[in-house]
């Protein structure tokens, strides 16, 4: 791993409201940039949780405990941030735009093709017409969607097919230039043709962007990811170079679960 | 399949046609140094094989790779399997060239030239054309054509199959007369690798022919 980091998680744990116990203990993680980090590990290990902590998306529900530190790069002055620390809503917005968020689910809003996508900019303050135009057209070839609709932008985006749709919310994150995106099983809804689409977009889009994954699926997560780490009840068991995690595993557990011998 | 798989592919792919060239090199440059019995030239024929099973190991460990990764199925399993052997091919072939040249090394001056022009030279120059027409398959697609270019590889491995069982005739014929066992076994052991060397390219014609067409591997000559 290099010194190439855009976010690093140092002993984090995270213990949801009112119960005793974490759900997640001491991971650490580095996050490299413009690299795909894959979470993999049966149901109820903590991938989703942890991922949900990398944009603070718990504290949309007050009580949830952290420790440790969640470090972003700021590319400005080229420091690691914990954002931990973050308290104010003003904070909170600005995070998840640096990191944003594709969930298992497409989640367009009801509204047109053309302002899922600009919903993102407005809110950054973006009101030019010219420019909105630009940076929906930019986010929706960024998201090979572009040729698909760009003859019914103002169609509601409810009316496009499932891949489509999620291809669409990869749009409207990518609008607004996030320096993470983070992905929650972002295929398991969506037929092999179209989770053949996202997964060639996911390889794209990091060139300009760090993503970490989410997936169920073994075979995705080797893929497309250069990095996997392996959780299992709440513990980070094994974090390596995706070819290392698939091929020469260092733990029996690791391996166990990746042949399907448990899980 | 993902950009990634295809480019880890093609970079197999041309791992394998890298070295399929290099062993036809060195048959090419074998072929020359036998009209004269050149030792500079074999030497520069050995030197084409230089660190080929370290090449070839670094192309299985690739294909491990893109197994372990990328769980390819139908024609994708079929081509990967194929290269998996392919390099083992190519490993016993390369093998086979440096026998071949050391041989020729150790006894060049002493053999029958008229054996080598009559029956050697012919022998090695349909080996080479075998290797020759089987890397030209690696680049290609078309079935119809692989299988047209499969056939002209089996010509010339039936050459090579004729053309050693007339010289160990041919050499024990005279047997009687040279008196001596040890070294006419050692040269018709050593000229068998040449033919050795055609069999290999059939077998990785039938590989890659077993890529587009499919079946089963081995079965379709």
């Amino acid at each position: 791993m290099s010194n190439n980091l855009i976010m690093n998680l140092k002993k984090f744990s995270f213990t949801y409201a009112g119960a005793d116990e974490p759900s997640l203990r001491n991971i650490s993680l580095p996050i490299e940039k413009n690299k795909i980090t894959a979470l993999i590990g049966p149901s109820g290990c903590g991938k989703s949780t942890l991922l949900r902590s990398i944009n603070r998306i718990h504290d949309l529900y007050p009580g949830n405990r952290y420790e440790g530190k969640i470090e972003l790069l700021n590319e400005q002055t080229g420091e690691m941030e914990n954002i931990l620390d973050i308290k104010k809503e003003n904070d909170f917005i600005a995070l998840r735009q640096k990191v944003g968020m594709i969930f298992q689910k497409p989640t367009p809003f009801p509204m047109s093709i053309f302002d899922n996508v600009a919903y993102g900019l407005k809110i950054m303050g973006i009101k030019d017409k010219n420019e909105l135009s630009k940076r929906v057209e930019e986010a929706l070839r960024g998201s090979a969607l572009w040729s698909e609709v760009k003859d019914r932008l103002k169609e509601s985006a409810m009316g496009l097919s499932g891949g489509q749709q999620q291809r669409l919310c990869i749009a409207r994150a990518v609008a607004v230039k996030p320096e993470v995106l983070l992905f929650d099983e972002p295929t398991s809804a969506l037929d092999p043709i179209s989770t053949g689409a996202i997964e060639e977009l996911i390889v794209e889009l990091k060139q300009d962007i760090s993503i970490v994954i989410v997936t169920h699926n073994m075979q995705q997560a080797s893929r497309i990811s250069d990095y996997t780490a392996f959780m299992y009840l709440g513990d980070l068991v094994e974090f390596d170079k995706t070819e290392k995690i698939f091929l020469n595993p260092s733990e029996k557990q690791t391996e166990d679960y990746i042949t399907g011998r448990f899980g | 399949m993902l950009k990634n798989y295809d480019e880890d592919l093609k970079e197999i792919k041309n791992g394998i046609k890298v070295i399929g060239e290099k062993i036809l090199l060195s048959n090419k440059t074998l072929l020359e140094a036998a009209k004269k019995c050149d030792v500079e030239r074999f030497t520069e024929a050995k030197s084409y094989l230089k660190d080929l099973s370290l090449s070839l190991n670094g192309i299985d460990n690739e294909i491990i790779k893109v197994l372990a990764l990328y769980s390819p199925e139908a024609k994708d399993l079929r081509e990967v399997v194929a290269y998996f052997k392919i390099t083992n091919e190519l490993l016993r072939a390369s093998s086979n060239t440096r026998s071949l040249i050391k041989a020729f090394v150790r006894d060049c001056e002493s053999i029958d030239m008229e054996l080598i022009n009559s029956y050697v030279i012919p022998l090695q120059t349909s080996t080479i054309k075998a290797l020759e027409l089987v890397v030209s398959m690696i680049d290609l697609n078309d079935t119809d054509e692989l299988i047209d270019i499969m056939h002209e590889i089996v010509v010339e491995e039936d050459k090579t199959d004729e053309l050693y069982a007339m010289l160990e005739k041919k050499i024990f014929t005279g047997l009687k007369d040279s008196g001596n066992f040890e070294k006419t076994h050692n040269i018709l052991k050593a000229f068998r690798r040449s033919e050795k060397i055609a069999d290999r390219a059939i077998s990785i014609a039938n590989l890659l022919l077993y890529i587009f067409k499919g079946g089963e591997l081995h079965n379709i000559r």
